[in-house]
């Protein structure tokens, strides 16, 4: 489970405060928000990777901030996998040794995991391209791959469809959604996408609360 | 995996690593080739140096002596007569005299008048095929010279005066070859052999020291008396003229009292003139040191813009990599293995662009040690390899580490959150 209590982020000139969440495992949320309400922050600071002001996230009963920063980059590694609105990779690298690396990272080496999910996503005959002749789509399918390579509990998208076209956006939703429900990840979604509004049972949405 | 990780990271950016390496590669290339090339003409040249303790010769430029009668290079100085070194031949501290004559080549290849103890005494020299000269016009080759021009026993030539190169043939006189030598390694492999008495039959008369620029200084009573048999061409008789020449006497001594006694007592008279090789090859290559010192000197200014290169290349690639660098953060890379990385990839850049420096080094060794043969009469091998060779390839990791420490810091303490929201 996903627990956040009493969540702070300090700006320059103000700070934000986030309200308490608690998932339990499959659940699937979706955050709304226009820029600046502070979303992306919110969501760095559930995925370990922006250390908030006051409050605390907790996984599985972990408590992500009072982890040293090297136990927090290999928890991040294991419980979390990432999307976000621009996926990037290790361009000196093909797709194969990216998806690759991120296991080894964590110490892991499940090759077959890797090939049965570049099949669902339909780029198994792209496994030794490199990633600078990959189309956007096909960068964003292989980043959800890598988001999953690691078995996560907790999957966190920052914006992952506001790029593409509608038919890509479904796609795209529809694969990031099955895949966390295959693999029994929470998944939380953080988006101003309003294609995305009506295919969540839960929503938070950030502007309603600070009003 | 990070090891690969950080050779993909060269290879993908084949200019940039590519300078880098080859600038540290041209700079390593350059130490090695001074420092080859001094070490074994050093080892070479000390080596020719102690098989003799002393040259006597007539007046004129030590150095110049040495060089010419020891190792063969430059012009004789002058004759002196033989009837003046007599007294060195029987001086007790003496173990080994033996007197050369020089004037003519073969070739390029220099005949050498002298006595049989040159080759098994002094040199040591063994021979490979037929036997010793014992008579004039009998010629040993030296191994070198046998192979170079492949001369066979028996072969007959004429010689050409002067040295180096021909002037004008002497074709009344003909070689013959009895023996060659086993190599040796050393100046002898590339000398022709032959009694002093050919040199001398060669030239009955004192236009010998026609040849010689330098004979000027030398006016003595002994030339009157040379002029008297001026055209007398009586071979026989001119082997018992009082007034025979030599160019120089090479001394070895019996006892190191000699080396306090000798040279003093040679140099007081007017016609002779003694010089240590060991003392004259040591001032040689105090000359020699302050050139090397500043192709040393440019070798470390290139090894240091190698440095820059490094440096910026690697600078230039974090800025590049900074979003994969925040992703493989998030994905669970610590920032230590960030820095590693890094850090593999100069030392992979300092690796290669070393080991391909020492072997550029070793190969222009190889290619240029004809010409050093050529130049210096010494074999130059390109495949002796030093163990400080090591040192400066370990050298290069070290401070090729050093130059990228700065990039890998800047990759160390990259802000995941705020390089993701750039992007």
């Amino acid at each position: 489970m996903l627990q956040t209590k009493d969540l702070h982020i300090n700006y320059s000139e103000k700070s934000i405060s986030f309200p308490n969440i608690d998932l339990q495992s499959e659940d699937q949320l979706l955050i709304t928000g226009r820029s600046g309400s502070g979303k992306t922050s919110f969501l760095n600071a559930l995925g370990g990777l922006q250390t908030p002001s006051k409050g605390s996230v907790k996984i599985d009963n972990v408590d992500l901030y009072a982890l040293s920063q090297r136990d927090l980059d290999q928890f991040r590694g294991t419980n979390i996998g990432f999307v976000f609105q621009r996926p990037h990779f290790i361009s000196s690298l093909d797709v194969i040794s990216n998806l690759k690396f991120s296991q080894y990272l964590v110490k892991k080496e499940d090759e077959k995991l890797i090939y049965s999910l570049l099949d669902k996503v339909g780029l198994l005959d792209r496994k030794k391209t490199r990633i600078f002749e990959l189309s956007e789509g096909e960068k964003q399918r292989i980043s959800i791959v890598r988001s999953v390579v690691n078995s996560p509990k907790l999957i966190l998208a920052d914006e992952p469809t506001s790029a593409l076209d509608d038919e890509s956006c479904e796609n795209i939703l529809e694969l990031i959604r099955s895949f966390s429900l295959e693999n029994k990840s929470k998944l939380i979604i953080v988006t101003h996408d309003q294609r995305l509004k009506n295919k969540f049972d839960d929503k938070l949405d950030l502007d309603a609360l600070s009003v | 995996m990070l090891f690969q990780y950080s050779v993909k990271n060269i290879t993908t950016r084949p200019l940039s690593s590519g300078l880098s390496v080859l600038l540290m590669a041209v700079s390593i290339m350059i130490i090695v080739l001074a420092y080859l090339t001094m070490s074994q003409l050093s080892s070479n040249f000390n080596e020719n140096a102690n098989k003799v303790d002393l040259v006597v010769g007539s007046k004129g430029s030590r150095m110049q002596l040495v060089l010419c009668n020891v190792f063969h290079i430059d012009q004789p100085t002058g004759n002196i007569p033989m009837k003046s070194v007599q007294f060195i031949e029987n001086h007790p501290f003496v173990s080994l005299a033996v007197p050369i004559s020089l004037g003519d080549n073969y070739k390029k290849f220099r005949i050498v008048g002298t006595r049989a103890s040159f080759i098994d005494e002094l040199y040591k020299a063994k021979i490979l095929e037929g036997k010793i000269f014992e008579k004039s016009l009998e010629v040993v080759l030296g191994s070198r010279v046998a192979k170079e021009l492949n001369l066979n026993i028996g072969y007959t030539f004429t010689g050409s005066h002067g040295i180096g190169e021909s002037i004008h043939d002497h074709g009344d006189f003909e070689y013959e070859v009895v023996g060659i030598l086993e190599q040796t390694g050393e100046v002898i492999d590339q000398l022709l052999l032959t009694p002093l008495e050919s040199v001398w039959d060669v030239h009955p008369d004192d236009h010998q020291k026609g040849s010689f620029e330098v004979s000027k200084n030398k006016k003595d009573t002994h030339d009157e008396h040379h002029h008297d048999h001026h055209h007398d061409h009586d071979h026989d008789h001119q082997h018992e003229k009082a007034s025979n020449e030599i160019t120089s006497l090479l001394v070895k001594y019996s006892s190191p009292r000699g080396k306090f006694t000798l040279p003093g007592s040679v140099n007081k008279k007017s016609e002779l003139m003694a010089a240590e090789p060991a003392i004259e090859i040591q001032q040689l290559f105090e000359l020699i040191q302050p050139a090397v010192d500043i192709l040393i000197k440019l070798s470390w200014i290139i090894f240091g813009l190698a440095m820059i290169s490094v440096f910026i290349t690697l600078l230039n690639s974090m800025k590049d990599r900074k979003y994969e660098i925040a992703m493989m953060r998030a994905g669970g890379a610590s920032s230590k293995k960030i820095f590693i990385s890094v850090i593999f990839e100069s030392i992979i850049i300092s690796l290669f662009g070393s080991i391909l420096g020492v072997v550029l080094g070793h190969t222009l060794m190889e290619l240029l040690s004809g010409l050093i043969l050529s130049n210096y009469n010494y074999d130059f091998s390109g495949f002796l390899f030093y163990s400080v060779e090591l040192l400066f390839i370990l050298g290069s990791i070290f401070i090729g580490m050093i130059s990228a420490l700065y990039p890998a810091y800047s990759a160390y303490k990259i802000n995941i959150a705020q390089t993701l929201k750039q992007s």
